[in-house]
């Protein structure tokens, strides 16, 4: 068994490597950070120490067991539409569910950034399974408050769409397919302002950097952003470098693959 | 919850590093033992050890798992009251009942029935040993006390199901165990397994004088030395030549440690087998 294998999502050593670098990046300072950099540090701090209130284990659970049977269904919902072989089909969903979509560890961290964030708006920019909004989404669901706007392609909405409904978060969740170019703006005029966002669709620096500086405008004051596979290649890299220098960011956090951003509040400067 | 005995939860890597410790030392305790009887045991603690499934078996236990985190979700929406608290979970769910947040309400009930879930049923592990242990043995008539939320019925049955053939009857008095009915058809189990309610010193004698001899049986049902004692009695007459008995919580107070001296002692027991919090006995043929 490789290093990489080692440390895959969801493994105990990847997961305990995950939980080292929340909390020592929960553990620095962020003084004039204001309330989104205040939730960065606590959820960093909760996620890393294992320090969930059950009514979130319970959520974790159930979107965990249902992830299990997500291949599966993918699947068939592949071979209806494709005709392609089973076996192929079924390692290749089995291997994207696990390095793809949101590992549990970063999905404890979700959870907790929108429960201390209370949203009334959230942004998701490439659905996938439906896993990373799923963590949303009951984040939400606990707070008695907010929606979330998921947008993907028409294949990915469609694998998702059944996923969330199954967990019983479809009311907490509008997917909207199409090519997330022609949905953004939309979607962005529709929630704004944004108080919380997910982006995980575009995997090139360009197109990251573009969805980030348009939705940017929207972001609320406090608002926080999480950036996934900030860490996937030299391109992406330059392009997380280059958000969080962007004006309005308070503070900017790298946790192996994901990169979260909060935006400044005007009043936590005076404070 | 203490810190120690979340880091133990079922499911965490050390309690897995401790199960899999515990299932080879009952393995190397059955290596010097022949009989036919006791190597299905065998085969079936291996099995669990390795973690040697097919699909279909993994599919299996994943589904119960699915149902298993959906209780608590559907206990709360169904504003169903389960009536068993464990220790200090109580005090919480009490005070966000009476918080004026509605949200506040809805997250103390969904943690008090998940900590139900999560400690009071079987947890998976356990959960994966007894559907093996089914798969192995192969029983036509098997038997359950003490059905709680379904999820030991669930992983039985569905052995049951995957081998084709043999069916579970489930007793329990309580009233939460209409949870239990409801997860066994949405598994697709109701062909399989059986739910009696009553009490089970009333309905258990009735029971076995109609099914014939049993061949498995898990005791999971009152947690004290007289019923425990009281119920395998009741069964022994009645259990077949080679029919292996699960007693669950054997280590969880005195009275069930004495329980299971008593139940392990018994004159036809030919082998019995403590792992941790579960035991296990195999009977010799009657008389």
């Amino acid at each position: 068994m490789g290093l990489k294998e080692r440390l895959a999502p969801g493994s105990p050593a990847g997961d305990a490597a995950y939980r080292l670098l929340m909390l020592g990046a929960g553990a620095r300072p962020r003084p004039h950070g204001g309330r989104g950099a205040a939730a960065v540090t606590a959820a960093l701090l909760d996620a890393g120490a294992g320090r969930l209130p059950a009514e979130e284990r319970a959520w974790l659970d159930r979107i965990e067991a249902h992830r299990h049977l997500l291949p599966a269904t993918t699947v068939e919902h592949a071979l209806d539409t494709r005709g392609l072989e089973r076996e192929t089909w079924l390692a290749e969903a089995s291997r994207a569910n696990r390095w793809m979509s949101l590992p549990p560890i970063a999905g404890r961290l979700v959870i907790r950034l929108v429960r201390e964030l209370r949203p009334s708006a959230c942004v998701e920019l490439g659905t996938g399974f439906g896993v990373s909004a799923a963590y949303q989404a009951a984040a939400l669901e606990l707070n008695g408050r907010g929606r979330l706007v998921s947008l993907d392609v028409e294949g990915m909405t469609a694998i998702a769409r059944p996923f969330l409904a199954g967990l019983g978060l479809e009311d907490r969740v509008s997917l909207r397919a199409g090519r997330i170019e022609d949905t953004l703006d939309a979607a962005i005029t529709d929630a704004n302002p944004v108080e919380f966002a997910l982006l995980d669709h575009d995997h090139t620096g360009s197109g990251t950097l573009a969805a980030f500086d348009a939705l940017l405008p929207a972001l609320a004051d406090g608002a926080v952003v999480v950036l996934d596979d900030v860490n996937w290649t030299e391109e992406m890299r330059e392009a997380w470098r280059v958000v969080r220098r962007r004006e309005r960011v308070a503070t900017a956090v790298t946790v192996r693959r994901l990169g979260i951003v909060a935006i400044a509040e005007p009043a936590a400067a005076g404070e | 919850m203490s810190a120690l005995s979340a880091h133990l939860a079922p499911n965490s890597p050390p309690a897995m590093a401790a199960h899999r410790f515990v299932l080879a030392w009952g393995l190397a305790r059955l290596a010097s033992r022949a009989e036919p009887r006791v190597q299905a045991l065998r085969r079936a603690l291996a099995a669990a050890a390795v973690g040697r499934l097919t699909a279909a078996e993994r599919d299996a236990l994943a589904r119960v798992e699915v149902r298993r985190a959906e209780i608590p979700f559907e206990v709360v929406d169904a504003g169903l009251e389960l009536g068993i608290v464990p220790g200090d979970v109580s005090e919480a769910a009490e005070a966000g009942a009476a918080s004026a947040d509605e949200s506040t309400a809805y997250a103390a009930r969904l943690a008090q029935t998940w900590e139900i879930c999560r400690w009071t049923s079987i947890s998976p592990v356990w959960g994966r040993f007894l559907a093996l242990l089914v798969r192995t043995l192969e029983p036509r008539s098997a038997l359950e006390l003490g059905t709680g939320l379904g999820l030991s019925g669930a992983y039985q049955a569905s052995a049951l199901k995957l081998n084709g053939a043999g069916k579970l009857v489930t007793l329990d008095v309580h009233e939460a165990s209409r949870v239990a009915e409801r997860g066994f058809a949405e598994l697709g189990l109701s062909d399989w397994i059986e739910l009696r309610f009553g009490l089970i010193d009333e309905t258990l004698p009735d029971l076995l004088a109609a099914v014939g001899p049993v061949d498995f049986a898990f005791l999971d049902a009152e947690h004290s030395l007289s019923a425990t004692v009281r119920h395998f009695d009741l069964l022994l007459p009645h259990l077949a030549d080679g029919a292996v008995v699960v007693l669950d919580d054997i280590t969880q107070t005195r009275e069930m440690r004495l329980a299971w001296a008593v139940v392990s002692s018994r004159p036809r027991v030919v082998f019995s087998l403590p792992l941790r919090r579960v035991g296990v006995v195999v009977c010799g043929a009657p008389g």
